[in-house]
């Protein structure tokens, strides 16, 4: 089912000097119970799509629909909170919160609080590999890629239906790679969610159902 | 997201008690400032007041203010509260004296409205008095008062005075008996008689009454412009070059009471002004805080949008975070020293200074502040 889509999707980066157009007339369909890999060298303009379509910037040209709703006119704080999470490449976990705190964090977001709520959240951090005893650390007490299964616990926690991840297994080893790219698929396939993974790693992008590239800002679909 | 709040205060503790001490010093300040004004406005209260100034009647030329046989129309003015000077006037001492012959010598007696106008009564002045009448002043009987070495020998005994008036146009001489009631710290010849006996005797000796000397305490120091309104009507400003007559003037001094007045309010004006330049120092504190609180936060304030944390709920905890423990500590120091007011003057240059740190993070669109970051 179509959940997402760009169409002719553009994006510039203005400053006083110059202008640079990072994403040039994208158009491709997200549905869910799939996995994208969007692939490209640096400063292609794949975390800039990303950030289209997660409704953290606003196409400067074309459109973003979410449900066939642009993202213009969505409550993009609303859009985030419930259906679109976030995962970066650099983990974006907070610091002064333990990584029980930092899953809960966004069900509190979304009004789950309580027993049920704790409940949660130690078992999506169990479900990424983080044992009891790293629950109640802070994320500077935590390996690289402990940090990012507990930012990937906190996206599946906030169960949204769109799953956006940055280079989520670039900082990680092969077999916590392996266990990140796993969770993802299952997601998209078992639980008919739609997970779109930016990534360099093409041995990655080949699990996934579809592949986009980006090239200097034109959006390609590969397979 | 108010535990999480509390979470990241606790967490942070030096930043927190940083807050704290700062938050409280500023409080502490505006408090001790305030009290400090309340003292000084108190005191000048106290000094408008408790001032004693004095105003006193010489001739017109201001070169004598004894001897003035002054008609009884000048006294009645200064005790007429509808039309003359009574409204304004307190402690008024008038005198009125005779040359004396008395059995134990001569010298003087003289009528006195009360203790303070002569200085062998009065006890600040480091003299004393005692009679066996009561209202001793307010009597119009022959009663006298003569010094403690003949009191002993006179004690309520008649003695006969022999008094000239000076006022009197003929001899104006006449010998009446008086009764001795008391006495006065001294050695003197000098009798004290009370203001309304001598009255009468000059009437008597002279015709008109007369009074040879007056001056009292202004009752309401802020009044004193209008007494002098009133007083114009009867008495003159002191003219050195005006020919003697039998013109009076009044003469208020009152030039050291304004003087100390202008002094303390110039204090409490230069106090006051500082309120504003302490309460900009509280907005710059608030905004420097608010300014190093934030630039720490960038990357979770930027992460907290990302979640979806909408911009008002992020302004909203971010002003919590900033100012939960400088309110606090204004909180205590306000309820120890019961000043509501400087806390929330600090509460409110606090919030300004706070709401202009954090505008940044919160308007700015998270991926930008990520980029920064990066």
């Amino acid at each position: 089912m179509e959940i997402l889509k760009a169409q002719n999707a553009a994006f510039s980066y203005v400053n006083r000097y110059q202008r640079v157009d990072a994403v040039k007339n994208a158009s491709c369909v997200f549905e869910t119970g799939k996995v994208y890999a969007i692939v490209g060298k640096s400063g292609s303009g794949k975390t800039t799509f990303l950030s289209l379509l997660a409704g953290l910037e606003l196409p400067s040209g074309g459109t973003v629909l979410f449900r066939d709703t642009p993202t213009q006119k969505l409550d993009r704080d609303r859009y985030r909170r419930e259906h679109a999470a976030v995962i970066y490449q650099n983990y974006n976990l907070f610091p002064l919160l333990t990584a029980e705190e930092n899953v809960l964090y966004s069900m509190n977001l979304k009004g789950v609080r309580g027993k049920a709520a704790r409940a949660r959240a130690k078992k999506e951090l169990h479900a990424v590999g983080i044992t009891p005893e790293q629950f109640k650390r802070f994320p500077p007490q935590l390996s690289g890629g402990e940090q990012q299964r507990v930012a990937i616990a906190r996206a599946l926690a906030a169960e949204n239906e769109l799953i956006l991840a940055d280079e989520p297994t670039g900082n990680l080893d092969a077999a916590n790679g392996e266990q990140i790219v796993s969770i993802l698929l299952r997601l998209a396939h078992e639980e008919n969610r739609c997970v779109i993974i930016v990534t360099h790693d093409r041995d990655l992008a080949a699990r996934t159902d579809e592949i986009l590239v980006m090239r200097d800002g034109v959006l390609e679909r590969e397979r | 997201m108010e535990g999480t709040i509390l979470k990241r205060l606790i967490r942070r503790p030096w930043l927190s008690l940083t807050g704290f001490l700062v938050g409280g010093a500023l409080c502490l300040l505006l408090c001790l400032l305030t009290l400090h004004l309340d003292r000084q406005q108190a005191h000048l209260e106290e000094v408008r007041n408790s001032y004693e100034i004095r105003a006193v009647v010489s001739d017109v030329r201001g070169t004598k203010t004894d001897r003035l046989f002054m008609s009884y129309r000048y006294t009645d003015f200064l005790r007429d509260e509808q039309n003359g000077l009574g409204a304004y006037v307190r402690d008024l001492r008038l005198t009125k004296s005779f040359d004396m012959n008395a059995p134990f010598g001569t010298g003087k007696a003289v009528g006195v409205t009360n203790e303070r106008c002569a200085a062998a009564l009065d006890p600040k002045a480091g003299g004393a008095w005692y009679a066996e009448t009561e209202d001793f002043f307010e009597s119009s009987e022959r009663i006298c008062l003569v010094s403690e070495v003949y009191y002993e020998a006179l004690a309520g005994q008649d003695v006969s005075l022999t008094l000239t008036d000076g006022y009197a146009i003929g001899e104006g001489k006449g010998e009446y008996p008086f009764k001795v009631v008391g006495w006065y710290k001294g050695e003197g010849t000098n009798v004290y008689l009370p203001y309304p006996t001598s009255q009468i005797i000059a009437g008597q000796l002279a015709e008109a009454p007369s009074t040879d000397s007056a001056c009292f305490i202004v009752k309401d120091n802020e009044r004193i412009d209008e007494m002098l309104a009133v007083a114009e009507s009867m008495f003159r400003k002191v003219d050195p070059g005006e020919a003697q007559g039998r013109a009076f003037a009044l003469t208020v001094h009152d030039r050291q009471y304004k003087a100390t007045i202008a002094s303390m309010e110039q204090n409490i004006r230069r106090t006051a002004y500082l309120f504003p330049l302490i309460a900009l120092m509280t907005l710059c504190v608030g905004f420097t805080l608010g300014i190093l609180g934030t630039r720490r936060e960038t990357r979770t304030y930027a992460l907290m949008r990302s979640l979806g944390v909408g911009r008002f709920r992020l302004l909203c905890s971010v002003l919590a975070e900033q100012m939960l423990m400088p309110l606090l500590a204004a909180g205590v120091v306000a309820a120890i020293l019961a000043r509501p007011l400087p806390a929330l003057l600090f509460a409110a240059c606090h919030f300004v200074g706070c709401v202009f740190s954090v505008l940044r993070p919160v308007t700015v669109a998270p991926t930008k502040l990520f980029r920064e970051q990066e």
